[in-house]
């Protein structure tokens, strides 16, 4: 607490080296400095000789916590002044370096210095008259959610006459000029101004800059100025998440930043599935990037949107690095909103009515006649009799003819639906304790029958300063998301999606005439039963009730000035389980007696997971500064244990539908099973950042990992980074139109762990049962190669970047980077002789480079408020190396050979690239069957003319899987988005863009192998299909059989790609804020009208193009999942329109 | 003041217990990474015992033919099987015409190739899964100490006779194959290369050897299914056979016989046979087990009746009505002895084999008579389409009162049989020796369950090689059985492509010689090239 005197002692030579460096301002200066902890405690020493005012506050604020906020006008700052202080308190200073002439007021480390009122000598000398035009202005300073902004400065343009609103944010100010502007600004807002007219009071709205520079960003484990920034975050506030009638919080960051790709991958109620990729895909395994949520890893999705106060997306090695094994796909840092610290209760309400369809579905043919004869088509490309006889096909017609069949079936099972949004917020604070308490309801209806889904979101965030020295505080999080979706199992992807657009109710009503169910007995559909959905429907309910519960709790103790240690402990829980049961609903056939049931059998069905995980951390921080020397250091452990446990049991053979309970089906069903596994890390890191003036920035940071994910021997990674940057220009020292100028530069490594919990292991499954004499048998097998030598995946990524501000409002980011990952581990292909077919190892080495781009203007035009930003990502993904363990090192390797499978992993080529042939048009002569194209002994015997025709690529004369090269890529190369925010006076608008370019699609089994199943319909696209009359098709002739319409490559082929970029208004918002008056007890009122995903351009003609599928797929749901997207029945995205308010009491 | 102090001591001790915390944890969780898979064991440290052995030996098993059927995740059914659809195995003839599901009819059609999946690359990936499982257990075993040697000789037995039955069921289909006895690491695998038929052989008599000798006489702890000796020397009479070595075939298939009524025999019943009625019965002398049981393995439904028919059973799964056979198998069919046949159809004075292998019309099935309008394909009428039968395999399906629901069946897939020794054995004697009167004895004992009568007399060792023919294709219906008699006669392509119902499958345009192996063994081994031809 007393006088700690540091390295720039006036009297030692070391002092007098530096100051030569120093700027002119502490030319004779000699400093001494001494900080306390409390305002009115404080005490330093000043030694300073004939300098400006502002620079004994510049001195003030380097050796102390405090900044001052003051308008330039409210006192001659260039007033030159000397000062000889030791051990005096900074309120003295200030009395004596403005001779009294300045009051202030302390808000947290804010000093606000306001003009001293004085009655003005002057004035006396006015007469009545020129009395009458001083008028007094008052208003109250808000930011856009209605909270009052303490502290603004409010300044008459063209004059030095200003003031600063109060803890409530009332300003009062006496107008110099009668026709005159009010300037309004806070730290980190943007500057409204004001025309005065004949208004007697102002209640100004600020909106948050995005591109201020006295932001303070969340990074890992504390914050930083934006200003110091070196590495590359980008940030996202809260107003472009909140208030959008969006169902998860995640698909708001969609468009908003560059180097960020969003897709909301489905649209199924509950069920959004959104998927971040920050700079591309860095590896073969999982690239999603962490998500940290108040400090500790958790679900973005199922955050309320209205709970955020910002993100910040890591995306270089060196703003990451202290995540170290979680952190090579990049870190998303999400904080959630908390109470100010003397701020009044405020109570805040938002509500949001939607109503939702779905973007995209496919064109299929409805009508059974054009189905039978494409059935028959099929049959008669291959010299098979025609399966629908004329009266089978009269009958069909006249079913047509009287509407009772031929209806869109895309229209029974999609609907467009209402969804509704609550969220209550108590926020406040006193001196000490800040708090906010919300409370969220989401009930959304599904587009999709029977579907539904509820969401309560509870959280509690608290702070409290116990003392000087204490700080605890506490963040509380639960969910409760209810989901129905009787046409999916618990993994949601039951492929119904596609039965109900293109298999059921094809050839039978959904209701008889009587109202009962209908189903097609086989005498009209070949043996083809094509399934009653709404039946289906109605028989099965699947209930899926997820439990989270995200909290953590710190205490935070200040050891000595600058130094403090935090311990956070936190659990992050959830509870999932499933309930299914399956009625016992007849169908009644519509031609005849018959009766059958949706399920043949009623059953019941309870599955519970418990995903647990704890997580304990424990920081110093110490921060220094040594006169221009800034330093502040971390050092940190933490460890983290999760367990994963399921069990599930199920009967059947209940009795009657109405009593459901497990105990009604028959014991001697029962199933029952369970599984356990789990995962621990363990890590020590340390940051230190430095700067030298705010000028020269410098930053180190490493992290040693431990992980159970690896054997013995291998647990353990280090992960380091440095960091420097240049500001160049800044506000003490700007050039021209440059306000402000940053370069910056970062190297550094980081790990991926995020592989199974056990994959070096030998596992075995045990429950391979053999029966013997009929009697089952325990058997054992190993499941999993295993693999000792497994170490981390190592990404080593170098970035380039700059900053930089304008005085004409236009800022903008550049980043250049490239990352390359090393040891990625892959599940590869081993040779099947080993027994297996897969093994994980340190295989691959990737290279991403890319250049993410923000531009953006924000100003003003008399009282319209403008701001608009455009980022854009190019990322080039590239895989430099294959090197099998032990192996060779490989130029490909084909994913899933045996099934032809479409992709592959090719050194040089992008990691999604599809694999195949190239096809030139169709076989159009017997001539082109022989000597014509040269054919493979395969195809001789498969193609027949108006099949695809397959481009000979190595020129061997031969159609054969050598010829197969790369076709398309499934990642995205280029994304941009645009976002735009307007205001003028009470109304506002907002627009974002997304796009999204450079990838393809290669289309579903369900195109290529048309006609699986009679009973289920085609893409109109087959309509045009090739036949021997109509050879300038657009489709191959149409089949029927083993390989479907492109036998050799089995969909492989180029003809299936389609180009998937799009451009789509993500979202479109028009408010209006109502003046309220001031004798009601509503502060503040809102109300808005949202879009989403209004429209759409693109030329993807199947499905929406933002719709996950191949590895995405894969990577979210399971392989299973990824074979279902490939065939497009996923859920597609939802079109939503709202409207909303927000109100404050 | 006080009140100041006893803050401070507060913060003091809360700063210590901080500082302690953090010392504590970086000393104490050292464990904490050391986690073990708590879901299921590892390789190491669990085959400990006798009991842990057989539950390997269990595993094996599943390797080959996974449980579960597809409704409930398994792959029992359409994935990857080595003994995929094995009645489906009868389109690689000249009377039947399949769905194409196990890809067998690729391989008669000619379109065979190295990404045909089902059957084609099953052999090969759960081949050489089995294969890993096997040569780990044996790699394991001499680890566990306290094993008695009768459990070493049943256990070891097993492995070696699976071993070697894998093999040979491999080389039939791809001819050389990349040998492997021992566990190997990846480094070696990725030199192995492809050993001749001969060097398999070599390895597959050499198991079958140890298995001889070391193989108990009855089944270890009684469980019906385990090899003994004499599946051991069944399977050593079939390997020389292939081969043509009709010395060592007969020796060994005559130790078999000389078992009859003690440990061998043919069951009364041909029909129990083939669908599941006599499953433990001295007939089966090895098979593949299957139960409805959730932990068991379930067999594929085959050749029920589909959705297209007009019984009352409709809509409900009775097996795959996919395939078609033709009318010439049941024209092979002669009448019971003394009895006169109406016609084609006429079952109950024919061969009990006819009714025994297929379900026809005028049969009872879930107590309804079947009648032709029953028999359909896709919709499709069989009685409309030239030269097929109004026929479905019998096999795999359960008779009366299964309620089965899933495309599954409890009955056990046939693999090695008595019949098939006295076949064998009769085989091998006549091509060596000519007919002499254990050859008559043989070939009639077959006959004489089939209800035809005993052989004429006097037969030469021509027309006693096309009798013996004749029977093995009437016995082995839907066991996989006839391709590889065709190709030991040296007949297949002519045969195959003689087959009158091939239209149904696109025309059979069968070349011979051995199958692709899966893409996937080449592109991932240096030294393994893809089968000539392909």
């Amino acid at each position: 607490m007393k006088n700690k005197p540091n390295g720039l002692n006036g009297s030692s030579i070391s002092g007098l080296k530096l100051k030569m460096k120093l700027s002119f301002i502490l030319f004779f200066a000699f400093i001494f400095s001494a900080v306390a902890n409390s305002f009115s405690q404080t005490e330093i020493s000043l030694e300073l000789r004939n300098v400006k005012v502002l620079d004994v506050l510049d001195k003030i604020e380097v050796d102390t916590d405090y900044k001052f906020i003051y308008s330039t006008n409210v006192y001659d700052l260039n007033k030159i002044v000397s000062i000889d202080v030791k051990n005096e308190k900074i309120a003295n200073i200030l009395d004596q370096i403005f001779n009294g002439n300045i009051i202030y007021e302390v808000i947290d480390k804010r000093v606000l210095l306001k003009k001293k009122m004085v009655i003005s000598s002057k004035n006396e000398e006015f007469t009545d008259e020129e009395e009458i035009v001083q008028r007094v202005i008052t208003g109250t300073v808000k930011d856009s959610d209605g909270i009052p902004l303490p502290g603004a400065t409010i300044l008459e343009e063209g004059t030095t006459n200003g003031t600063s609103t109060d803890f409530d944010g009332n300003f009062s100010i006496t107008l110099e000029n009668d026709d005159s502007k009010l300037l309004i600004s806070f730290i980190s807002y943007i500057t409204g101004s004001y025309e005065i007219a004949d208004l007697s009071s102002i209640d100004a709205v600020l909106q948050l800059d995005n591109a201020s520079l006295d932001e303070v960003v969340v990074t890992g484990y504390g914050t930083q100025q934006k200003k110091l920034v070196t590495g590359a975050i980008a940030t996202i506030s809260a107003d472009l998440i909140e208030n959008r009638g969006l169902t998860s919080a995640g698909s708001a960051l969609a468009g908003t930043t560059a180097g960020v790709y969003v897709s909301q991958n489905s649209g199924q109620a509950g069920r959004d599935n959104v998927q971040f990729k920050i700079r591309g895909y860095g590896t073969l395994n999982d690239s999603n990037p962490l998500v940290m949520i108040d400090g500790v890893e958790g679900d973005f999705n199922t955050l309320n949107p209205n709970d955020i106060e910002s993100i910040s997306v890591l995306k270089d090695a060196s703003s990451s690095a202290i995540y170290g094994n979680r952190a090579s796909n990049g870190v998303i840092l999400v904080k959630t909103r908390r109470g100010r610290k003397n701020q009044g209760l405020a109570v805040t309400y938002d509500a949001i009515f939607s109503t939702s369809e779905v973007t995209t579905l496919p064109d299929l043919v409805y009508n059974p006649v054009t189905l039978a004869e494409k059935v028959d088509e099929a049959n008669a490309n291959y010299g098979i009799a025609a399966q629908f006889p004329a009266n089978e096909m009269a009958f069909l017609q006249s079913a047509v003819n009287a509407g009772t069949l031929g209806r869109n079936t895309q229209d029974i099972y999609f609907t467009s639906a209402p969804t509704t949004q609550h969220t209550l917020g108590v926020t406040g604070g006193s001196e000490n304790t800040n708090y906010r308490f919300s409370l969220g309801l989401l009930d959304q209806e599904g587009v999709m029958l029977g579907s539904d889904y509820k969401r309560y979101n509870v959280r509690f965030n608290l702070d409290s300063e116990l003392n000087e020295r204490l700080k605890i505080g506490t963040t509380v999080s639960m969910v409760r998301g209810d989901t129905n979706s009787d046409q999916f199992d618990e993994t949601g992807i039951n492929g119904n999606i596609r039965s109900m657009m293109s298999y059921n109710n094809m050839f039978q009503p959904v209701y008889n005439a009587d109202g009962t169910y209908a189903y097609a007995d086989p005498s009209v559909t070949h043996g083809n039963f094509t399934g009653n959905g709404v039946a289906s429907s109605e028989a099965r309910n699947f209930n899926t009730v997820r439990n989270r519960v995200l909290a953590n709790s710190f205490i935070e103790y200040n050891v000595l000035e600058g130094l403090s240690i935090k311990a956070t402990g936190a659990v992050n829980y959830l509870g999932e389980s499933h309930y299914q049961f399956d009625k016992k609903i007849p169908l009644y056939s519509w031609t005849n007696d018959n009766i059958i049931y949706a399920q043949p059998n009623r059953q019941s069905m309870r599955a519970n997971i418990e995903d647990f995980t704890t997580t304990f951390f424990l920081t110093a921080n110490y921060e220094k500064s040594f006169g221009a020397h800034n330093l502040s250091a971390l050092v940190g452990y933490q460890e983290e244990n999760s367990i994963y446990t399921t069990f599930s049991a199920s009967r059947q053979g209940h009795l009657s539908d109405t009593v459901q309970v497990m105990d009604a089906g028959d014991a001697g069903t029962a199933i029952n099973s369970g599984s356990e596994t789990g995962w621990a890390t363990q890590s020590i890191f340390g940051r230190i950042n430095y700067n030298f003036n705010e000028k020269f920035l410098l930053e180190f940071a490493v992290r040693n990992d431990g992980s159970s994910r690896f054997s013995e021997g291998n647990k353990w990674g280090v992960f380091p980074s440095l960091s420097a940057g240049y500001i160049l220009f800044d506000e003490n020292n700007n050039q021209g139109i440059i306000d402000f100028l940053k370069f910056r530069a970062s190297w550094g490594q980081l790990g991926n762990q995020n592989i199974g919990n056990f994959e070096y292991a030998r596992k075995l499954s045990l429950n391979q049962y053999y029966t013997y004499g009929g009697v089952a048998s325990p058997g054992v097998g190993q499941s999993t190669l295993g693999n000792n030598e497994l170490t981390w995946e190592t990404s080593t990524m170098t970035n380039f970047g700059l900053n930089f501000n304008l005085k004409n409002g236009v800022y903008g980011e550049f980043d250049i980077y490239k990352r390359n990952t090393e040891d990625i581990l892959y599940n590869v292909g081993v040779n099947p002789l080993s027994g297996f077919t897969t093994q994980t190892q340190n295989v691959g080495e990737v290279e991403n480079t890319g250049t993410d781009i923000l531009l953006g203007y924000r100003g003003n035009v008399g009282e319209l408020n403008f701001s608009a930003s455009l980022n854009i990502s190019s990322v080039k993904n590239k895989l430099v190396a294959i090197n099998p363990q032990g192996g060779e090192p490989l130029e490909q390797v084909i994913l899933n050979p045996s099934n032809g499978s479409s992709r592959i992993l090719k050194v040089g080529e992008d990691l999604g690239s599809f694999w195949g042939y190239k096809t030139d048009g169709f076989i159009q002569t017997a001539a082109e069957l022989g000597n014509g194209t040269p054919e493979s002994p395969t195809q001789v015997a498969a193609a027949t003319v108006g099949d695809l025709k397959y481009v000979d690529i190595n020129g061997d004369g031969k159609i054969n899987p050598d010829d197969r090269t790369v076709i398309g890529t499934e990642n995205p190369s280029i994304t941009w988005g645009m976002n735009l925010n307007l205001g003028y006076k009470n109304f506002d608008m907002t627009a974002i863009v997304q796009a999204v370019g450079g990838w393809d699609y290669l289309g579903t089994r369900r195109m290529w192998y048309p006609i699986f199943n009679k009973g289920e319909t085609i893409n109109t696209m087959w309509l045009d299909s090739w036949t021997p009359s109509n050879t300038d098709a657009s489709m191959p002739k149409i089949f029927d059989g083993n390989g479907g319409s492109d036998p050799l490559a089995q969909g492989a082929s180029d003809f299936w790609i389609h180009d998937r970029s799009f451009v789509r208004l993500k979202n479109l918002q028009i408010g209006y804020t109502v003046s309220l008056p001031d004798n009601i007890p509503l502060d503040y009122l809102r109300i808005y009208l949202n879009g989403t995903n209004l429209f759409t351009i693109t030329d993807m003609p199947l499905i929406d193009p933002e719709g996950i599928n191949g590895t995405a797929a894969n990577e979210l749901l399971g392989e299973e999942a990824e074979y279902l997207a490939n065939e497009g029945t996923l859920f597609p995205n939802l079109k939503t329109l709202s409207f909303g308010l927000s109100a404050r009491f | 003041m006080k009140n100041i102090n006893r803050l401070e001591m507060k913060m003091k001790f809360l700063l210590a217990t901080l500082l302690a915390t953090f010392f504590v944890v970086l000393s104490c969780s050292e464990d904490l990474l050391d986690k073990s898979d708590p879901g299921s064991g590892t390789m190491e440290g669990f085959f400990n015992s006798e009991e842990t052995l057989l539950m390997g030996v269990s595993g094996v098993y599943e390797a080959l033919w996974p449980s579960g059927d597809w409704q409930t995740g398994g792959a029992g059914v359409w994935g990857d099987n080595f003994v995929y659809h094995i009645y489906e195995m009868d389109d690689l003839t000249e009377y039947s015409s399949g769905g194409g599901l196990g890809g067998y009819s690729s391989v008669a059609r000619g379109t065979v190739n190295s990404i045909s999946g089902g059957g084609i690359s099953g052999r090969w990936n759960k081949g050489y899964a089995a294969l890993s499982r096997i040569n780990n257990m044996l790699e394991v075993m001499p680890t566990v100490e306290g094993i008695s040697s009768d459990a070493i000789g049943a256990i070891e037995g097993e492995l070696r006779f699976l071993r070697a039955w894998i093999y040979f069921e491999m080389t039939k289909a791809y001819g050389d194959l990349p040998l492997l006895t021992s566990v190997l690491s990846a480094e070696e695998i990725q030199q192995v290369s492809r050993s001749p038929v001969s060097e398999i052989y070599t390895q597959i008599i050499a198991d079958l050897d140890w298995c001889k000798s070391n193989l108990p006489d009855d089944s270890f702890k009684g469980d019906f299914g385990r090899p003994t000796k004499v599946t051991a020397m069944t399977l050593l009479g079939k390997v020389y056979l292939q081969q043509k070595d009709y010395t060592n075939a007969i020796s060994n298939l005559q130790q078999v016989i000389s078992l009859e009524g003690t440990k061998v025999g043919l069951h009364s019943d041909f029909k129990a046979v083939k669908n599941g009625g006599a499953e433990q019965s001295n007939e089966i002398i090895f098979s593949l087990q299957a139960t409805n049981d959730n932990e068991g393995h379930t067999e594929y439904y085959s050749g029920g009746f589909g959705q297209g028919h007009t019984q009352p059973w409709g809509g409900e799964h009775h097996g795959w009505h996919g395939y078609r056979l033709g009318e010439n198998i049941i024209d092979e069919f002669s009448a019971l002895e003394g009895q006169t046949p109406s016609g084609r159809y006429d079952w109950q004075k024919k061969d009990h084999r006819l009714i025994g292998s297929f379900r026809l019309p005028g049969d009872t099935f879930r107590g309804s008579v079947i009648i032709e309008d029953d028999f359909v394909l896709f919709g499709s009428k069989n009685s409309e389409a030239a030269g097929v039968a109004l026929a479905y395999m019998r096999l795999g399906v359960l008779d009366e009162g299964n309620d089965q629901t899933t495309w599954t069946s409890p009955v056990d897939l046939n693999i090695l049989r008595y019949a098939d020794v006295l076949l064998m054995y009769a085989e091998a004697k006549n091509e060596s020796s000519g007919p002499d009167a254990s050859v008559y004895s043989a070939v009639n004992k077959i006959r004489q369950r089939a209800g035809i009568g005993d052989a004429s007399v006097g037969m030469s060792q021509t027309d006693m090689r096309a009798e013996i023919r004749l029977q093995r294709k009437l016995e082995f219906i839907g066991e996989a059985s006839r391709y590889w008699d065709l190709i030991r006669y040296g007949t297949d392509v002519e045969v195959i492509n003689s087959n009158p119902i091939a239209d149904q499958q696109g025309g059979n345009n069968y070349k011979g010689g051995y199958w692709p192996i899966p893409q996937a063994a080449v592109d991932s081994s240096p030294n393994i090239d893809q089968t000539p031809g392909y």
